[in-house]
């Protein structure tokens, strides 16, 4: 009898393991479905839209970290920039109609709060290309790939490596938020860019339009883990954990590293760009506190909880501290205590804290071991590097 | 492998053509200062095409900087390097192993997250260059009997799929070289193969050195006496970084000098 309930028990676990992908998938298609019954608002879709756009982000950053070993310390500027464009956009199409510039261009409306009193405001140049919605995708994702690209060519030919590229990487992010949050740069400060009300001339207030957001976000989720997975299980991929291992083995083997780093680098940007521009939507707004050093940190935590160098383990830790996150900055009550939202950065540190002590490889190992029925599984590794 | 043995023929005795058309590489007049220390300061050192070179010395001789040299790691600060009998002066590492030299450090390194025969298959030449063929390209079935022989070779066939970190020593030091080989390097630099290995992988490795020995030319820098023996081939010995004798292991040991600052201790 015993012997039956294991076998079904086997067979459930090599059911899991095999089919990961997909029931994640049809967890991600239920959700719409179950707003559909009536079972949940269009806020919580909207929160879970959200933390998909940020699961872009956590693959971003598991590229670049979790599968060459560079931590980088960038992602939430390369999140911001995709964001930007996408609010630029939103901006041009949002707030009252009928702010024209003596040139006949539109002014959007948060730029005009700051510039209502300057005789003569024209929008800037800058601004113009974001008034069309291709344009503006096609330069959320060049923007940050270009900007990676350049970055990446400098740093890493000079061999720029481990902690120091996580300090010079967390540096741009500082000196790129110093710069948009001035006023003189027309990208609307501190401020941000706000009073969005229409993608391609659907409302964002309306349901369906937030509805449709959702599914569009998990679709390029899904593309985008499967673009992922693509690259790892590639040649290409190997060598990236070969630079990861020892890289200076790869260059004794006729391997330019750098080009290896810079591909992966512009790639990974523009993943977060792609993240920013579907979160900014769904936000409705966007400001430079979307790019602080802190935001680079924190999809650091959810790829370390979830399991670097697992594509899995990034999306699963982004949405693990996120709910967490959602559920714990609310206060509860339970037999007399009293949860606070204050408490929450010490559930944070201490999830971190836990995760590099007890599970370096982050819950995706725990998954690991509880679905792989596999014998010849190899032996238990001696922790992380 | 009884094959008569030509006397070893020291740089000294060739013409400056000579030298330039039958070493594979030839140090001319080549010094390395670190902070004003005078890690190398040889005159004439070569190795033949397809020729078995063990360099020995005792520690601090210099072995290992004159790999660096050879491999691009290090600048010569003063001194001519020849490849194929052309002057190259110092190119660094990766247009090095381009070139044709391959490296064994002294500790094993592979990379230890992918597969014995991942670790092979990024060493198929001519597959580094481009970033694209990378993405798209498969191992083809001529390039992947070609890893599965190899393996087969140095033993390692049952570990194929296991991750390189998993190996004892010396199966990464197998692995390491079978790396090397897999490239079709003309030079072989290795460094330190037999250490840490026990008797048993000693002989393998020293005849894996000796079948590769016609096929590539090997340099090997070895502490181990009985491991230089069994090689059987011509022997360099460094000295606080000059070259103090070169000959076969018989007229070194007879060398009352290299006794003195080597053998004999």
């Amino acid at each position: 009898m015993f012997d039956k309930a294991d076998r079904i028990l086997t067979l459930v676990r090599g059911a899991l393991h095999k089919y990961a992908p997909g029931i994640a998938v049809a967890c991600g298609i239920s959700i719409p479905c179950f707003y559909l019954a009536g079972w949940i608002t269009i806020d919580t879709v909207n929160m879970l839209g959200r933390y998909l756009a940020l699961a872009l982000v956590a693959l971003s950053l598991d590229l670049v970290w979790g599968y060459t070993g560079m931590l980088c310390l960038c992602q939430s500027f390369f999140f911001a920039l995709g964001g930007y464009a996408m609010g630029m956009y939103l901006a041009h199409h949002g707030g009252p109609e009928g702010i024209i510039d003596h040139a006949g261009w539109k002014i959007p409306a948060c730029l005009y709060i700051l510039f209502s009193d300057v005789e003569g405001a024209l929008t800037p140049w800058f601004w113009k290309p974001f008034y069309f919605l291709p344009a503006t995708i096609a330069l959320g994702l060049f923007i940050p790939a270009f900007v990676a690209s350049v970055i990446g060519f400098f740093v890493f030919r000079s061999r720029v490596r481990g902690v120091f590229f996580a300090v010079l990487t967390q540096a741009v992010t500082l000196a790129a938020w110093l710069v948009f949050c001035m006023n003189d740069m027309k990208l609307c400060g501190t401020n941000g860019l706000t009073r969005f009300d229409r993608l391609a001339g659907f409302p964002l207030n309306d349901e369906k339009t937030r509805l449709g957001l959702y599914i569009i976000t998990l679709a390029a989720l899904v593309l985008v883990y499967w673009l992922c997975w693509l690259i790892i299980k590639s040649r290409l991929g190997r060598v990236l954990v070969a630079i990861r291992d020892n890289e200076t083995r790869l260059r004794f083997a006729g391997y330019k590293p750098y080009l290896f780093k810079m591909f992966v680098f512009s790639v990974s940007a523009m993943i977060a760009g792609l993240g920013g521009m579907l979160y900014a939507p769904q936000m409705g707004i966007f400001t430079p506190t979307n790019m602080e050093v802190r935001e680079s940190i924190l999809v650091v935590v959810w790829v370390a909880v979830g399991g670097r160098g697992t594509l899995g383990g990034a999306v699963a830790g982004t949405l693990l501290v996120n709910l967490l996150y959602n559920y714990l900055t609310s206060q509860h009550e339970f037999m007399g205590l009293v949860w606070k939202p204050d408490y929450w950065p010490f559930v944070l540190g201490s999830l971190f804290i836990i995760v590099v002590l007890f599970c370096p490889d982050g819950i995706a190992t725990i998954w690991k071991r509880l679905t792989d029925v596999s014998k010849k599984s190899a032996p238990q590794s001696e922790g992380t590097r | 492998m009884n094959v008569a043995r030509k006397p070893f023929v020291r740089p000294q005795e060739l013409s400056r053509d000579g030298r330039l058309t039958s070493f594979l590489v030839y140090l001319e007049a080549v010094t390395v200062v670190f902070d004003g220390f005078k890690a190398l300061d040889i005159d004439l050192f070569g190795v033949y095409h397809n020729e078995l070179r063990v360099v020995i010395g005792p520690n601090g001789a210099g072995k290992t900087t004159m790999c660096d040299v050879i491999s691009g790691k290090t600048r010569l600060t003063q001194g001519k390097l020849f490849w194929h009998g052309n002057d190259i002066g110092t190119v660094h590492d990766i247009a090095m192993s381009r070139m044709g030299v391959g490296r064994k450090f002294q500790t094993p390194s592979v990379f230890d997250s992918l597969t014995v025969f991942e670790n092979l298959e990024l060493a198929i030449p001519n597959r580094q260059r481009d970033l694209l063929r990378n993405l798209w390209g498969k191992t083809t079935a001529d390039e992947e009997a070609k890893i599965r022989q190899l393996m087969d070779r140095v033993n390692l066939t049952k570990q194929s799929d296991l991750q390189a970190r998993f190996l004892s020593h010396g199966q990464r030091q197998c692995l390491e070289i079978s790396m090397l080989v897999l490239a079709e390097p003309d030079l072989l630099l290795v460094d330190e193969p037999a250490a840490g290995l026990s008797d048993e992988e000693t002989a393998l490795m020293a005849d894996l050195l000796l079948e590769l020995r016609g096929q590539h030319a090997i340099v090997v820098i070895e502490h181990d006496m009985d491991f230089v023996r069994r090689l059987d081939a011509g022997v360099t010995v460094l000295n606080e970084g000059k070259i103090m004798a070169e000959g076969y292991m018989e007229e070194i040991q007879a060398n009352p000098e290299v006794v003195e600052a080597y053998l004999g201790r």
